[in-house]
């Protein structure tokens, strides 16, 4: 699994945006998480040995500096952490975006809205690589909660230009990048203006 | 590959007499289509065979061989393959098994087969194969035991057995064109067949049984090409199996085996039935009946309840359903011949005394409404209707409008055995189910 510097540079390469991060040491780099990010942050581990983060409490939304000192030591006790890594908190829609190497068809793409949508509900749509503008769209609307992302009662239209481009670079990536096998943006956080991916696993 | 199909002159390689032998299968195969080639047999065991001259060797032969059969035990195999690219043969099939399926020693066996043929640039089918048939060119170089009817339906199938089977299935019903039993495609595979099959012009309909996809990637290329000329039909065995790597990402877990194959089917344009039912009743429609782009249907019925049926299956599959317009509907008022209870919208119930002649009204007036496409005729036996006499009106009617699909829905068995029998012997497709008429319908006017 890539840690975290291997996963934000390959993710410049290809131009997926990445939620603001930093990888910290120590938690006398505040004044320089200060400068660039705002309240609040989340702060989570940065372990390629842990699936889950969750599972292990390693990831915390911190609204202070005094809360940001603490979870900072209380995360620092989880073993074989390679650091502590500060994020921008963005509010919005979790969405997830994957990508699995197949034997015979090649990379098989994955598009369906995060959190327990994926899980319980399975609502997803798949493409295999290369996708062109025209099939990306199609996936985004071929989910059942296509709705929800799309303004139903009254809610945020989110921005599904952002999240055409994600797939369309993450087909060129996987074409590419023959060694991975498997990839999930899960989430991406999706608002009216943007998508970020908040979490990257690359397999 | 054209010379597989058509081949002048074939040199038999184990070429036998002995009851239940497959050997025996081809021989009488190639012997019982021979009009107008020259079959060679070749085992150095005979001096005769079938009151022919047995020679020893392909070497020996002395006119020049265009396709070479091999039938004998694997071990053998290698030294008769040398020997035919010896004698300059420009295909070969290899109906012998004990190459890649059958442990370490085959797989060996195999590779250097592929060697062989990919080296001399011959092209292959098989190894551990039924064998290939043409019906236009009267082949049979296979050991099934029907040959097929002449058509424009082309079978590619992973299994022998199943060859059998659907050939059986269509006899005396549906016309097939080629028929090909892959094997373990040591050299040439489903995407090169595929793509013969998919220029082929007597080709309308390829039918695919499958069991695993060796080049996804090739295939697609393939396939993406064809699907906008001819429909492709896909039964897939092995669909459950379940994944076997380790998953560690949503993505993985989600995008199991099967669903990967669904994918891969919908953004090629292959249609994937799900039944050997589902399979051979939509080849008989596209075999039969001629397709229009984006067209919208008319269901015709003398019964509600078949009419609601299919037009409940027309919501399911998304078929656009046509407007009865206001000129039909006033011609058919205006004939005064048809019961004036008549739904006077899609679908047409003509209602439960509708006979042959109402029938005939209604068909002439819709199909010449512009935007109508294509019709689906449904009849209940009911006591006054003329299930013979409809039969032979529709089959009228199909002749002056043959750019619109027709298929029909006479439901019931021995009150419309005799109509069923007319309308299929004029290559009409019949349903005793409305479903299978509606998603027919659904591919031959959502192309």
């Amino acid at each position: 699994m890539f840690n975290f510097s291997q996963t934000k540079k390959i993710l410049d390469q290809y131009k997926i945006p990445l939620a603001k991060s930093f990888l910290l040491k120590s938690d006398n780099q505040l004044g320089y998480i200060k400068k660039y990010l705002s309240w609040p942050i989340i702060m989570k581990i940065s372990n390629p040995k842990i699936i889950h983060k969750t599972e292990v409490r390693g990831v915390a939304k911190v609204n202070n500096e005094q809360e940001f000192k603490d979870k900072f030591n209380q995360l620092s006790q989880i073993k074989g952490n390679e650091g502590i890594v500060a994020q921008q908190f963005i509010q919005g829609m979790e969405i997830i975006i994957g990508m699995k190497r197949d034997a015979q068809f090649g990379p098989v793409l994955m598009f369906g809205l995060g959190g327990i949508f994926v899980e319980l509900f399975k609502d997803v749509s798949f493409r295999i690589a290369p996708i062109k503008i025209k099939e990306a769209k199609k996936m985004i609307r071929e989910i059942k909660s296509y709705p929800i992302l799309n303004g139903y009662r009254s809610q945020e239209k989110i921005n599904t230009n952002q999240l055409v481009k994600i797939l369309l670079n993450l087909s060129n990536l996987s074409l590419r990048e023959k060694a991975i096998n498997q990839i999930d943006f899960n989430p991406i956080i999706v608002n009216s203006k943007k998508a970020l991916v908040v979490d990257a696993k690359i397999i | 590959m054209n010379i597989l199909f058509n081949p002048k002159t074939i040199a038999l390689i184990g070429a036998t007499n002995r009851t239940g032998s497959v050997g025996l299968g081809l021989a009488k195969n190639l012997l019982s289509t021979s009009a107008h080639r020259k079959i060679f047999l070749v085992n150095p065991n005979h001096k005769t065979l079938f009151s022919q001259k047995v020679y020893p060797s392909i070497l020996s032969i002395d006119s020049p061989i265009d396709l070479s059969v091999i039938a004998i035990p694997a071990k053998f195999v290698l030294q008769a393959v040398k020997e035919s690219i010896k004698k300059k043969v420009r295909g070969m099939i290899i109906i012998s098994a004990g190459f890649a399926e059958s442990g370490a020693l085959g797989v060996k066996r195999q590779r250097e087969l592929a060697n062989l043929v990919n080296k001399a640039k011959i092209p292959l089918v098989g190894p551990n194969c039924l064998g290939i048939i043409d019906t236009h060119s009267k082949l049979n170089a296979s050991f099934s035991p029907t040959m097929p009817q002449t058509g424009n339906i082309s079978l590619i199938s992973q299994s022998g057995a199943l060859i059998d089977s659907i050939l059986d299935i269509g006899r005396h019903r549906f016309g097939f064109r080629r028929v090909i039993s892959l094997g373990n495609e040591a050299s040439n595979d489903l995407s090169d067949f595929l793509e013969f099959l998919g220029n082929d012009l007597k080709t309308k309909v390829i039918l695919l049984y499958l069991e695993g996809v060796k080049n996804g990637t090739k295939l697609m290329k393939t396939v993406k090409k064809i699907t906008k000329k001819k429909p492709i039909l896909v039964l897939k065995a092995g669909r459950t199996k379940a994944g076997k790597k380790a998953v560690k990402s949503h993505t993985a877990l989600l995008a199991g085996d099967d669903i990967v194959f669904q994918t891969a089917c919908r953004q090629s344009g292959i249609i994937l039935t799900e039944t050997l039912e589902e399979l051979m009743n939509l080849a008989k429609t596209l075999s039969w009946q001629p397709r229009i782009k984006r067209g919208s249907l008319g269901i015709i019925t003398n019964g509600g309840g078949l009419g609601v049926l299919a037009s409940d299956y027309c919501r399911k599959f998304k078929i656009k359903l046509a407007q009865l317009s206001p000129t039909v509907l006033q011609k058919l008022i205006k004939s005064n011949k048809i019961n004036p209870a008549f739904s006077q919208h899609n679908p047409l119930d003509l209602i439960g005394d509708a006979l042959a002649e109402q029938y005939e009204l209604a068909i002439n007036f819709w199909m010449k409404q512009k935007d109508l496409s294509g019709l689906v005729i449904i009849l209940s036996p009911q006591i006054m209707t003329q299930a013979q006499k409809t039969a032979k009106i529709i089959v009228q009617a199909k002749k002056r409008f043959v750019q619109k699909p027709i298929i029909t829905v006479f439901s019931g068995k021995t009150n419309v055995q005799s109509a069923i029998k007319i309308l299929e012997e004029n290559q009409i497709p019949n349903f005793i189910d409305p479903y299978w008429a509606i998603l027919g319908m659904k591919y031959l006017l959502d192309f």
